[in-house]
């Protein structure tokens, strides 16, 4: 049999004819599968909730001048990182969901990425964001926890929704854009209180 | 009670309250003291702005000067005023140590070259800005932002609105989380992300349109799409409204899992065959664009203005 070699799944797929029917109902089979899927991600006990209880343990006080050194250089390094991150899941999302789902063997993950440079990063970034987050008056204080209540909220609501349809590219979008919106906020909450950290030179 | 002692009871009324309210805004106001300065700044420069409490207005001008004038809050240690090279700073200075009550808030208004390009970092700010043509930048958290833009536009509000009307945009990013947007004017390229803001767009030729949102419903109306221009519109919950004024030379995408698809142009949607959800493709006049429309729960309106 002639078979040719492609480099991805998305390469793959693009070879198929659109035009040619399936000979039988394929969705009862996919619904399976993902039913599958979820049983087995029940079973992966980290996810963004977990880091972020391992993360709030670890609180550590540094004086404000390297604090603000440091959280320039974490916000411009968590931005370069999380666009590359990312871009790197978004460029390859449906070759590695497409195989979990014809092989059944790799459990779909929705949560960030947790490679240590990533976590660390964004651990930093968010400590930045809790001390800034303290300086702002508390009516935009109550306004911002808010906006980033509404953001993890959707994010929650994505991943879940993700667990049941893993293979909707829409979902998969979404969920990397709800990432770079609580980053966004993070960076903007931090980059806006510096007037207030300059203040008590 | 005879009618005229319930009117002069009225009166008095009104009265007393008019004294308290005065009685309570004099003190606050009179607290607070005015601020000027001027500084000669390149006619095509940057100028950077930074406020964290109170409202700014910026408006350009023929003279190639920044011209600094407003009131400031008893707890407002000094307004910075400086420039180099091609470059001018308005910083509102807080003391240190600031505890947050009293008057913090500084309220000015800005006249800056007409094509000076813009910084603006604000929190708990309100932005007005009209008659500046140089490439702006504007940051709020929890603060509207309005008013006449032109040139290139890069908008991020954390909670406030944005409702400007632009001239001479064609290439505008725009982000919310909560805030809602309200843009007229933009052409070209022009991304629009919002999480729960609901956001109206009221675009001219619309080169490359990017439009996300997870639970606000996006609402565009486009003159026209390019030649080969792509227009991509996308949400989780959010209803989503695409309307074009002249029909589209393109081929059209839609798709919704559970929402509803109506469509003015083309065919009915139809059902998927293999799974759930309503799909509609087809091909717009000759060709050559693209239009993919994407929502999980929220309805499609693909329609012309007209």
């Amino acid at each position: 049999m002639n078979q040719r070699k492609f480099n991805s799944v998305d390469e793959a797929l693009e070879s198929v004819r659109r035009d040619v029917q399936p000979a039988r109902d394929l969705w009862p089979r996919i619904a399976g599968e993902v039913r599958d899927q979820n049983d087995r991600k029940r079973a992966v006990p980290m996810d963004l909730a977990d880091v972020r209880a391992a993360r709030s343990v670890r609180t550590v006080r540094v004086p404000w001048p390297l604090a603000m050194a440091a959280s320039l250089g974490v916000v411009s390094l968590v931005a370069a990182l999380c666009w590359s991150v990312i871009h790197q899941r978004a460029s390859a999302p449906l070759s590695a969901r497409a195989t979990s789902a014809i092989s059944g063997n790799t459990p779909v993950s929705f949560g960030p990425p947790r490679n240590a440079a990533y976590v660390a990063a964004s651990t930093a970034l968010e400590r930045t964001f809790e001390e800034r987050v303290k300086l702002l008056a508390p009516a935009t204080r109550a306004r911002v926890q808010a906006d980033l209540e509404t953001i993890r909220r959707a994010n929650e609501d994505l991943r879940k929704a993700l667990a049941q349809d893993p293979a909707s590219p829409l979902l998969l979008q979404l969920l990397h854009s709800t990432w770079q919106q609580e980053i966004d906020l993070y960076t903007s909450v931090a980059q806006s209180t510096e007037p207030l950290l300059m203040r008590r030179t | 009670m005879s009618p005229t002692k319930h009117l002069s009871l009225a009166r008095a009324s009104s009265l007393a309250a008019m004294v308290l309210l005065a009685g309570m805004t004099l003190p606050s106001w009179a607290a607070s003291r005015a601020f000027s300065a001027q500084k000669p700044a390149d006619p095509a420069g940057t100028v950077e702005v930074v406020n964290v409490e109170g409202s700014i207005e910026i408006s350009g001008w023929d003279q190639p000067t920044v011209d600094v004038s407003g009131r400031v809050g008893e707890k407002v240690e000094r307004v910075d005023v400086t420039s180099s090279a091609n470059r001018t700073s308005i910083r509102v200075v807080l003391p240190t140590g600031n505890q947050w009550g009293g008057d913090s808030e500084a309220h000015l208004k800005i006249r800056v070259p007409q094509k000076s390009a813009l910084e603006v970092s604000l929190v708990s700010s309100d932005l007005r800005i009209a008659g500046v043509t140089g490439t702006q930048h504007l940051q709020t958290v929890s603060g509207d932002i309005a008013g006449e833009a032109s040139g290139d536009l890069q908008v991020n509000s954390v909670s406030g609105d944005v409702r400007l009307s632009t001239r001479n945009s064609h290439n505008a990013q725009i982000k919310t989380v909560s805030g809602e947007i309200n843009v007229a004017g933009a052409d070209g390229a022009i991304q629009v992300s919002t999480v729960s803001g609901d956001a109206t767009l009221t675009l001219g030729t619309v080169s490359r349109g990017h439009f996300e949102s997870v639970s606000g419903s996006v609402s565009v109306t486009a003159a026209a799409l390019a030649a080969s221009g792509q227009l991509e519109a996308t949400s989780i919950s959010g209803d989503l409204g695409i309307r074009f004024t002249t029909l589209p030379d393109a081929d059209i995408e839609v798709q919704t899992f559970s929402g509803e698809i109506s469509n003015c142009f083309g065919p009915k949607p139809v059902e998927q065959q293999y799974g759930p959800g309503n799909r509609l493709n087809f091909r717009s006049g000759k060709g050559g664009g693209h239009v993919h429309i994407d929502t999980k729960s929220g309805d499609v309106a693909l329609c012309n203005t007209k």
